[in-house]
């Protein structure tokens, strides 16, 4: 008797360790992925985690932390170097703390991998800075125009399709006690920017060593931004676009490109009633701006090749379309692809989607330029000084043009 | 007892004699054991962290590369800043403000809630509900009844007066005001609980005495209730005071835009904010230190003349 109780005793253990070895052998590997945004993405991303776990053997254990406390989480880790091997975060960053050292220069690591990842890229979605690449595109979003053909209708108003368009469409949307509103970049840099690329200019002079917003095609882009606001009327206090959208008060808006499923998910009430645009042509193009996320691989990760491997996985037209649907299904939202071969399978309605691809092949993501960080604010200070003050124009853009400059300078000196 | 002579203070010299620090500590040893957990503590969380920040005031230090000696730089960038300077005017508003009109409204709360009124403790609970929830929530909140156009439930009440939908958290001369009603409607339960207790140890015979003396209500409150009060008055108002220098998380979450951390122009920007922004977003470690220790030193100035003018009179 005793001696079954020891055979039985002993099978007990050589079995929990095999169980043990087969786990270290099976995921000798586990590289840690750290993502900026919500549950319901980092779950997204899991699942296909999950997939590549069991054809490659890898583990890839996800973390999730908000907008908020993600960069001084990344700061902090990089600093202290314990790194995940992956993260995902705001667009510019990861060429941030590439030249900080904190991240790795993808073309020169792996210069094959990432070439056929930014080859499937929207062009206006790579961040490129001096011919490195220390993050790929994780997710894009882009600002679109939003029209209540219905009440559109009702008024006799015809959709906006260039600035001409739009500022004589204010006075009209006035008399009738509506409102058009801009819902993300409401008097920012961010709803700047794409006035000033439309109008054929640039926040940064080519080599991204100068400010350039005193140029007269950014000065006329700003200048009609700011229009739009001081002289039309336009309102600057906006709670949500999308509830005036809703209600009817604000039928015409220009906001992100959320919006479009939310609406379909959250106000089916209006479905049928509106419709998507790209943004009104300017004196040059619709240029648009490319938000989003970006990814990249840090320095101080022990697992590069398959931190890498992971990465190459997961922006794969296949991994793309089960982050789509996932998150779709869990949140009723949207995750842009950043893969144009992806678009072919995701399934979005083909109006929008056209009208979508039209605008982000229009578009640009925001450039990353050292000592840039700094630069929106100054351009925020002086769209608050014209807006919200009504200072002089010319002195307010000079002004942050100055300022910005002075502060590329200092950030280049305190790099060196 | 009798004072001993300075001869006998000769003789018995040895018994007046200090033992050794190591004896003194081993004899109590385990009073000092059980300090320890909180002094290590103490000293790892707030005096290394205290006397590291010191020195890098006087660093550039971006955490990714050694700190660097420069001097008096950092205070110097500190005093020369404008942006330093409107932080600093925003906060002494703001600690102004607040804790003027929090202090009357905590005490006169107190008094009210002192008499024998029904459903007192019903009152008393309901004002000091704030005081136990959390700074983020009850901001989270409040951005909801700010919100601008009608859709807010501040600006849906005054629609009913015929005012027009306000911006309060958008507005250059809004922002601070709106930020500074809600924090006092926060703040004046903790107040009014520190006011009641001190009321309690006031003896009712004074009342009775002043009032056979034919003093009415005010004089009593005047005579007897505020100089009575004098020490909690000076625990709350040098409680308050630090509290407003030091805000951060409601003008965090209220008034944080985009790129900028004090909202449109700065109009919401106090020393924290900034301090934070400086050292965790821009990575200047050694200026965002500067700015703590021209903040304690301002905090540590008020405090002094406070304890010098409200100190309790013999």
């Amino acid at each position: 008797m005793r001696s079954h109780i020891k055979k039985l005793f002993l099978s007990i253990i050589i079995g929990f360790l095999v169980i043990m070895m087969s786990n270290v052998v099976a995921y000798a590997v586990e590289i840690a992925f750290w993502h900026t945004g919500s549950q319901d993405e980092a779950d997204a991303i899991g699942s296909v985690a999950e997939e590549f776990t069991q054809k490659t053997g890898i583990k890839v254990k996800v973390q999730v932390f908000s907008w908020q406390e993600s960069r001084t989480k990344f700061l902090t880790a990089i600093a202290a170097r314990v790194t995940p091997d992956i993260g995902t975060m705001g667009s510019t960053w990861p060429t941030f703390f590439g030249l900080k050292g904190g991240m790795i220069d993808l073309t020169k690591e792996f210069p094959k991998e990432t070439k056929k990842i930014v080859d499937s890229t929207f062009p206006g979605a790579v961040s490129e800075y001096k011919g490195q690449i220390y993050g790929l595109r994780y997710d894009m979003t882009t600002l679109l125009m939003y029209v209540r053909l219905d009440i559109f209708n009702e008024l006799g108003l015809s959709v906006p399709a260039t600035w001409e368009d739009l500022t004589a469409l204010i006075p009209k949307l006035k008399a009738a006690d509506k409102d058009l509103v801009i819902g993300w970049g409401n008097k920012e840099w961010l709803g700047a920017y794409p006035f000033i690329w439309q109008a054929g200019g640039s926040p940064y002079n080519a080599d991204g060593t100068k400010s350039t917003l005193t140029s007269p095609e950014a000065l006329q882009g700003l200048k009609f931004f700011t229009d739009l606001y001081t002289k039309y009327g336009m309102p600057y206090a906006v709670l949500d676009a999308f509830t005036g959208f809703v209600t009817g008060d604000t039928p015409i808006i220009i906001d992100g490109d959320w919006i479009g499923p939310t609406l379909l998910s959250q106000a089916p009430e209006i479905t049928g009633t509106w419709v998507v645009c790209m943004l009104p042509k300017g004196p040059v193009s619709h240029g648009g701006l490319i938000g989003g996320r970006n990814m990249g691989i840090f320095t101080a990760s022990k697992h590069k090749k398959e931190a890498m491997q992971f990465l190459a996985y997961l922006t794969s037209a296949k991994a793309q379309k089960k982050i789509f649907d996932t998150i779709m299904e869990k949140a009723g939202g949207v995750m842009l692809s950043p893969n144009i071969k992806a678009w072919n399978i995701l399934g979005l309605e083909r109006n929008y989607a056209r009208i979508l691809k039209a605008q982000l092949e229009a578009s640009k993501s925001p450039r990353f330029v050292i000592g840039g960080d700094e630069s929106y604010q100054y351009l925020n200070d002086a769209l608050n000084e014209i807006i919200l003050k009504g200072d002089d124009f010319n002195k307010a853009v000079k002004k942050a043009d100055d300022k910005t400059n002075k502060q590329m300078k200092l950030a280049r000196e305190e790099l060196r | 007892m009798g004072k001993i002579k300075v001869s006998e203070q000769q003789k018995y010299k040895h018994l007046f004699k200090k033992r050794p620090l190591y004896k003194r500590i081993l004899s109590s040893w385990l009073s000092y054991l059980f300090i320890a957990p909180i002094l290590i503590i103490f000293i790892w969380w707030w005096v290394i962290p205290f006397i590291t920040s010191l020195g890098l005031s006087f660093c550039r230090y971006d955490i990714f590369n050694p700190p660097k000696f420069v001097g008096l730089k950092n205070f110097k960038t500190v005093f020369t800043n404008p942006v330093f300077w409107v932080a600093m005017k925003n906060t002494a508003i703001y600690t102004g403000v607040t804790v003027s009109i929090g202090v009357t409204l905590s005490l006169s709360l107190a008094v009210l809630l002192d008499q024998k009124i029904r459903f007192r403790n019903f009152f008393r609970t309901v004002y000091f509900l704030p005081s136990v929830t959390s700074a983020i929530a009850i901001s989270v909140v409040w951005r909801w009844i700010y919100s601008p156009n009608k859709y807010g439930l501040l600006n849906y009440f005054l629609s009913f007066a015929k005012i027009k939908p306000l911006n309060w958290l958008g507005e250059l001369n809004l922002i601070l005001p709106s930020v500074m009603m809600m924090a006092i409607w926060g703040g004046i339960g903790y107040g009014m609980v520190i006011f009641l207790a001190g009321l309690q140890g006031i003896s009712n015979s004074l009342y009775e005495a002043a009032e056979i003396d034919g003093a009415n209500a005010f004089k009593r409150f005047w005579h007897i209730t505020l100089p009575l009060l004098r020490p909690t008055t000076l625990f709350i108002v040098v409680w308050s005071i630090i509290n407003g220098f030091q805000v951060f998380e409601q003008m965090y979450i209220m008034v944080r835009s985009i790129e900028s951390i004090g909202g449109p122009l700065n109009a919401g920007l106090v020393v924290v904010a900034h301090l934070y922004e400086q050292g965790f977003e821009r990575l200047r470690m050694g200026y965002a230190s500067a700015v703590a220790y021209v903040l304690f030193a301002v905090i540590f100035t008020i405090t002094i003349i406070n304890f010098t003018l409200l100190k309790p009179k013999d």
